[in-house]
């Protein structure tokens, strides 16, 4: 199991450096630089650049060295924690992710957590009751969550928030915790206001998961060791609970690989259109600006999210079914 | 006219009002499907005389298997049991119909496991691959006989033991696809087991091991059956494991029992045309490879089909016209204990024909080539 796990994590490293490698490329394929943009910002306010100061500028920050000796520039300093300035906003990029990514963990986590808790039980629920009234419900909105495009159920959801409930939408704290220090009411606050994107985040996966849970299900409810199960005189519950459920969640386990980076992609629409401070909007404001190293620096974070999601997901199968356990 | 070596057994024990563990009495379940109804069990009626083995025999999809999964009322879902009664004698309390108790009550849960212990045909799929044997065996233990679970534990090891698979105490932390086939049956004959239960329902529980290891399981399951002293229904369409095992046979045809006789009785003189057809179809050591087998005309009517008459008229050599496709045969006790659903022994008032009159058709039947499968040789 040791040996397993170093083998992983070194894996883990190398598909991180060559993600980071493509991302970086990719990222420097369009023409035009984060500097055009810069320039850009100076010439409207009415400063006279000239050639030979774009010049100096191009070479201060390398702008026409080869690929890879940017590549290199920059991840022999990542390693260091130091991931480079951003062009467009004149600040470390490590400042501008610390101060963001931890949002965007938590809410992708709440996600899926909120996404397990409910698709789990809907999906049991639905399988045991298979054909009645409440099923069909529930198939119904299970196509639905699926159906419907995030940003679109998130300014409905916003709408219903603050018109019917008066709720403060678009900010993560209310106005008397907003620069205050944290504390219990503080993170009461946030959940508070946490709720609505995260419902939004993970309607889709909750949606998808309850409809992969309860195909799973009846599945395994058509195994023998179920029957062997109940011919034990186990109860409904117990059997469904312990016998049943344990061996259907093994492909919901599977799919946390491609659940992640669904949760990821969700987060960063639904954070654009509820306007939250994490990590999405600047991404994409990276982008489009080409600012390089903030948007190099997000997609390694990501990358890194991911991988360690997909060990988590392995080692919950390991504990989940023994068939999986290296001996 | 059958050669298959079987233990020396007592006297052919009769079913009707003797001790039965158990006693089905005509036996009716249905499977609503949206293409129709499938009446799986028909009106079946049998009984398991007390520490002995009742071997149910016919072939695929006669519903042996599914008047076994009544007598636990663990049809599955759409196959409903409409009619009928399952009486369980259980030692050292009143006798009971089971089919009283709701499916899922506590009181019939009480019973699985606890009075009716349950083998199935696949050890491969039969135990959960994510708990340990011991977990699982325990897991019945905890339910029926302690709360205890260092008890519990210490009986899970003791039945372990019985059932011949080496380090019992290896086992309980050892997971079903750690183990081979055969020892995974051993593995589920313990669980079946370990409440000591009246009755083990069996259903075809060496059909997918090889001989070697079908013999070995089946050692172990007379083995405990005499020290637990509880009864088998063995459900199988292995003659010659029936020949092993069994003291009573019952033979099934499309729902409904045809001939049921101690084994003796059923070997050396079968009275259905159906049983006497299975007896011919089983291969026999020094026939010759040129003969050809011989097999039972026709095949089984659609699920879904009705038949006027007995069931079995259609492929019957000795079918009388005029009788056996217009009135339906119920089944009869005939002579030395035996009991027999068929016109060629009883007239369809219900008397018993003589035995001179039956051989008599018998042979005018077969003269007149009703019988169409050339002999072997």
């Amino acid at each position: 199991m040791i040996t397993f796990l170093i083998r992983r994590l070194l894996f883990m490293v190398v598909t991180v450096i060559f993600i980071s490698m493509i991302s970086f490329v990719l990222i420097e394929l369009p023409p035009g630089s984060a500097l055009d943009a810069k320039l850009q910002q100076f010439r409207s306010r009415g400063l006279n650049v000239t050639s030979d100061v774009v010049k100096s500028l191009e070479e201060r920050y390398g702008i026409n060295d080869p690929i890879y000796k940017k590549y290199w520039k920059w991840i022999s300093h990542a390693v260091y924690g130091d991931f480079g300035q951003s062009f467009y906003l004149d600040q470390p990029v490590s400042s501008l992710i610390g101060s963001r990514i931890w949002f965007s963990i938590g809410m992708s986590t709440a996600a899926l957590l909120f996404a397990w808790l409910v698709a789990i039980p809907v999906g049991v629920y639905s399988a045991t009751h298979r054909n009645s009234l409440p099923d069909y419900l529930i198939t119904v909105m299970q196509f639905l969550g699926v159906a419907i495009p995030e940003f679109l159920l998130a300014i409905v959801l916003m709408f219903i928030a603050s018109w019917y409930f008066g709720v403060e939408v678009g900010v993560l704290y209310s106005k008397q915790y907003r620069d205050a220090p944290w504390s219990f009411g503080k993170l009461l606050d946030l959940l508070s206001h946490l709720w609505l994107p995260v419902v939004v985040i993970g309607t889709h996966s909750t949606a998808w998961l309850t409809r992969v849970m309860r195909a799973n299900l009846l599945d395994v409810m058509g195994a023998q060791y179920v029957q062997t199960a109940r011919s034990k005189g186990l109860g409904e519950r117990a059997v469904v609970w312990k016998h049943a459920v344990r061996n259907a969640l093994h492909p919901l386990v599977m799919a946390l690989g491609a659940t992640l980076p669904a949760l990821i992609s969700g987060e960063v629409i639904v954070s654009i259109v509820l306007n939250l401070p994490t990590t999405g909007p600047l991404y994409v404001q990276a982008l489009i600006n080409k600012d390089m190293y903030l948007a190099i620096t997000f997609l390694l974070f990501l990358s890194i999210l991911l991988v360690v999601g997909n060990l988590l997901a392995d080692l919950a199968l390991a504990w989940l079914d023994p068939r999986v356990r290296l001996e | 006219m059958v050669t298959i070596a079987r233990p020396p057994s007592g006297a052919g024990t009769t079913t009707a009002g003797g001790d039965n563990v158990i006693d089905v009495r005509n036996l009716h379940v249905e499977f609503h499907t949206s293409l129709g109804t499938v009446r799986a069990v028909n009106g079946v009626s049998l009984g398991v005389p007390r520490g002995k083995t009742l071997g149910v025999v016919g072939e695929s999809g006669c519903g042996k298997s599914v008047t076994a999964f009544a007598i636990m009322q663990l049809v599955a879902t759409p196959g409903v049991i409409t009619q009928g009664e399952v009486v369980l004698h259980a030692r050292g309390k009143d006798p009971v119909n089971l089919l009283t108790y709701a499916k899922g009550s506590d009181d019939m849960r009480a019973v699985r496991g606890r009075h009716i212990g349950m083998i199935f045909q696949e050890p491969m799929t039969a135990l959960n691959p994510c708990y340990t044997i011991g977990n699982q065996i325990a897991e019945a233990i905890l339910l029926h006989r302690t709360k205890d679970h260092a008890q519990a534990d210490a009986m899970t090891l003791e039945i372990l033991s019985r059932v011949g698979l080496p380090s019992p105490s290896r086992l309980m932390t050892t997971f079903p696809h750690q183990l081979s086939g055969g020892m995974r049956q051993r593995a589920m004959i313990a669980l079946a087991l370990s409440c000591e239960p009246d009755l083990l329902l069996a259903d075809e529980p060496t059909t997918a091991l090889d001989v070697t290891t079908q013999a070995q399981i089946l050692d172990v399951m007379r083995e405990l059956q005499e020290h637990i002293g509880m009864s088998i229904m063995f459900v199988t369409h292995n003659l010659g494991v029936v020949a092993q095992m069994c003291d009573e046979v019952a033979v099934m045809y499309l729902g409904r029992i045809v001939e049921q006789a101690s084994v003796d009785e059923l070997f050396d003189s079968p009275k259905h045309p159906y049983t006497r057809a299975l007896m011919r179809s089983i291969p026999q050591l020094g026939s010759g490879r040129k003969g050809r087998l011989e097999v039972i005309q026709g095949s089984i009517p659609g699920q879904f089909s009705k038949l006027a008459g007995c069931q079995f008229h259609p492929r019957c050599p000795d079918a009388m016209p005029g009788i056996c496709d217009v009135k339906s045969p119920s089944l009869l006790p005939s002579g030395d204990g035996a009991q027999v659903s068929c016109f060629l022994h009883h007239d369809p008032s219900g008397s018993p024909r003589s035995p001179e009159a039956v051989v008599a058709h018998a042979q005018s039947a077969t003269g007149a080539g009703g019988a169409t499968v050339s002999s072997p040789n």
